[in-house]
């Protein structure tokens, strides 16, 4: 692209001198999107050392919401995951659809964190949507019996499973709740190992039970996202308010004969749990 | 590229050609300018869009079919790494559990891991995507890791038709099902994105995770040029070795050939043309599945108008 530029012999005014600025000013500002090769700027270029004394600006723009909390103390999990009572039911985490998780989780098992109301509203326009990342983090740290006593785990081979349940407000010209548990939340881990432990040499009478420090102590995180997408009800765009958002646990045996139809005797101690989630505003996923 | 705008010097008549150069030469230098005009360090973070920012996400919901009686159920593979026992259905007690179980199959969404064939993408985890800009990236992967117990793997010493538990005294010989994840970024595993390492010594020891279970998210930002981008979740099993004192009492690890312990072939050093025994029990690498796993990306544009 050429300057436009006043002929020779012309009268030179200040109108053809801004304009040929003005050409080379905007050839200049588009430079990234017409006239800089793709990967012209890379993270050479780029500042990623910490600016104490240039903050940027904020970015409240896009980060509509955060919010988390943390478990003050170490929390029994003695609360069971369901079995079916019938050949012809499903149970557990082996779930019919939607809503036999939903129940699952909600009637069964052990609410430990709760965050919320929020106090933002979200809106998703014709241009941008919202997602909510949620994730928690756990420690499991014993296993024990039901005197919360740390037991071997080496017959009932327990684990702990956790899942996130979402309750969001949607604001037209009144307001409805919805509540779901995420299935994508729902991971668990094995109860590998406990403050006892056993010594086998391989036949079935020489076990020895021996003392052990240092419990399970294995980790569980998680992070899922929750889209928000634009609902028009009624001619009215969908506010969207984060009600609750709750983290469950429950354990299971993983061994029949440990576990009697109405009692079970094992439970596991957990601690260090934490649950958050943020909200960003992205531009719409077409 | 050098630019010398030369103006109008003193007593000189303005003519529109020589003006209208310092402008052509200008304007020819902004079309042509490339990285290699910039300076490391050049553009401050408050100068690049910060308004928004994009969310990509793939990911497998997978039912472990756990109830309060019963464990994960997991499908069986055959040594090709498919489904062996398609149909079959596995038993989950029911609450009178003593006489009555319910049968179930394997969410077929699981993935297995193929055994001691290096790093696989994982199915449904990969993202990719074109960038105007540099991007500041933030990738958060969930995944769910379970297997089989211990006690169910057959054992290499004396092929007995049973593994090892925790504590037990041939827990440090045992064949252990070592897992491998990292996280992938345009081809490239991403050091220290997943449990993965390599031996700097005779001994596997500190290179995977051999537990029966792991649920866990790996996060990782990475700084991408302008571009098609691709990320994936990868997983590995991991050679299986047992570690062995040789003569010199220094430690050393084996690997082993996962069908080496299919098969009881004791009798073959007597009878070479015996046929070997399938042994009951998991051969190593048998039912190590990824459950549900999910992959987001968090793209943050880094570049925008210079001002």
């Amino acid at each position: 692209m050429s300057i436009d530029r006043p002929k020779s012999g012309e009268l030179l005014t200040q109108d053809s001198i801004v304009k040929m600025h003005e050409e080379v000013k905007n050839a200049g500002n588009n430079i990234f999107e017409d006239n800089l090769g793709r990967s012209s700027i890379g993270p050479q270029h780029l500042r990623t050392t910490p600016e104490l004394d240039f903050l940027p600006s904020s970015n409240t723009s896009f980060v509509m919401d955060f919010n988390e909390t943390t478990l003050g103390s170490t929390t029994f999990i003695d609360d069971m995951i369901s079995v079916p009572a019938a050949a012809s039911q499903y149970g557990g985490l082996n779930y019919q659809n939607q809503a036999g998780l939903n129940t699952e989780v909600s009637t069964n098992w052990k609410s430990i964190l709760t965050i919320g109301p929020a106090t933002t509203k979200y809106e998703p326009d014709l241009e941008h949507d919202f997602s909510i990342i949620i994730s928690f983090d756990s420690r499991v740290m014993n296993f024990t019996n039901s005197s919360k006593v740390a037991q071997d785990t080496i017959d009932q081979d327990g684990m702990i499973w956790y899942a996130v349940e979402v309750t969001l407000d949607k604001i037209t010209s009144s307001t409805t709740t919805s509540t779901q548990v995420e299935q994508g939340s729902v991971v668990g881990c094995h109860l590998i190992d406990s403050t006892n432990w056993i010594k086998n040499d391989g036949s079935a009478n020489s076990y020895a039970l021996l003392s052990r420090k240092g419990g399970i102590e294995q980790s569980v995180s998680n992070t899922i996202r929750v889209p928000i997408q634009r609902l028009v009800t009624g001619g009215i765009a969908t506010k969207y308010k984060i009600k609750l958002i709750k983290l469950y646990a429950a354990y299971t045996t993983c061994h029949v004969v440990s576990r009697t139809a109405t009692s079970h005797t094992k439970s596991a101690l957990i601690g260090n749990t934490t649950l958050r989630y943020f909200v960003l505003k992205t531009p719409k996923i077409s | 590229m050098i630019f010398l705008p030369k103006g109008v010097v003193k007593k000189e008549v303005g003519d529109p050609d020589t003006i209208s150069r310092d402008y052509s030469e200008a304007r020819k230098i902004v079309e042509e300018v490339s990285h290699f005009q910039f300076h490391q360090g050049t553009f401050d973070n408050d100068k690049f869009n910060k308004e928004n920012c994009q969310i990509l996400e793939a990911g497998r919901t997978v039912q472990c079919k756990v109830t309060g009686a019963s464990g994960t159920i997991l499908p069986k593979f055959n040594n090709s790494g498919t489904i062996s026992d398609a149909g079959t259905q596995y038993t989950i007690p029911q609450s009178d559990h003593a006489t009555n179980t319910h049968n179930v199959a394997p969410d077929s969404n699981l993935f297995e891991i193929p055994y001691n064939k290096g790093f696989t993408e994982i199915d449904d985890t990969s993202l990719s995507w074109v960038s105007d800009y540099p991007e500041l990236v933030h990738i958060i992967f969930s995944f769910q890791y379970v297997r089989s117990g211990n006690v169910d793997y057959i054992r290499e010493e004396n092929a007995l038709p049973y593994g090892a538990d925790w504590g037990d005294a041939m827990w440090s010989k045992i064949r252990k099902n070592r897992l491998q994840v990292a996280v992938n970024v345009d081809g490239v595993n991403v050091v220290g994105s997943g449990p993965n390492g390599v031996s700097t010594s005779d001994s596997y020891r500190g290179t995977s995770y051999t537990a029966r279970s792991l649920a866990t998210s790996i996060n990782t930002i990475q700084l991408l040029p302008a571009g098609s981008h691709t990320i994936k979740g990868m997983a590995a099993l991991a050679p299986s070795a047992s570690i062995v004192d040789n003569d010199g009492n220094v430690s050393r690890s084996t690997s082993y050939n996962r069908n080496s312990i299919m098969f009881n072939l004791a009798g073959i050093n007597t009878d070479p043309f015996a046929s070997p025994t399938r042994l009951s029990g998991f051969a190593i690498g048998e039912n190590c599945c990824i459950a549900t796993r999910n992959m987001l990306v968090i793209r943050y544009a880094r570049g925008k108008l210079l001002e």
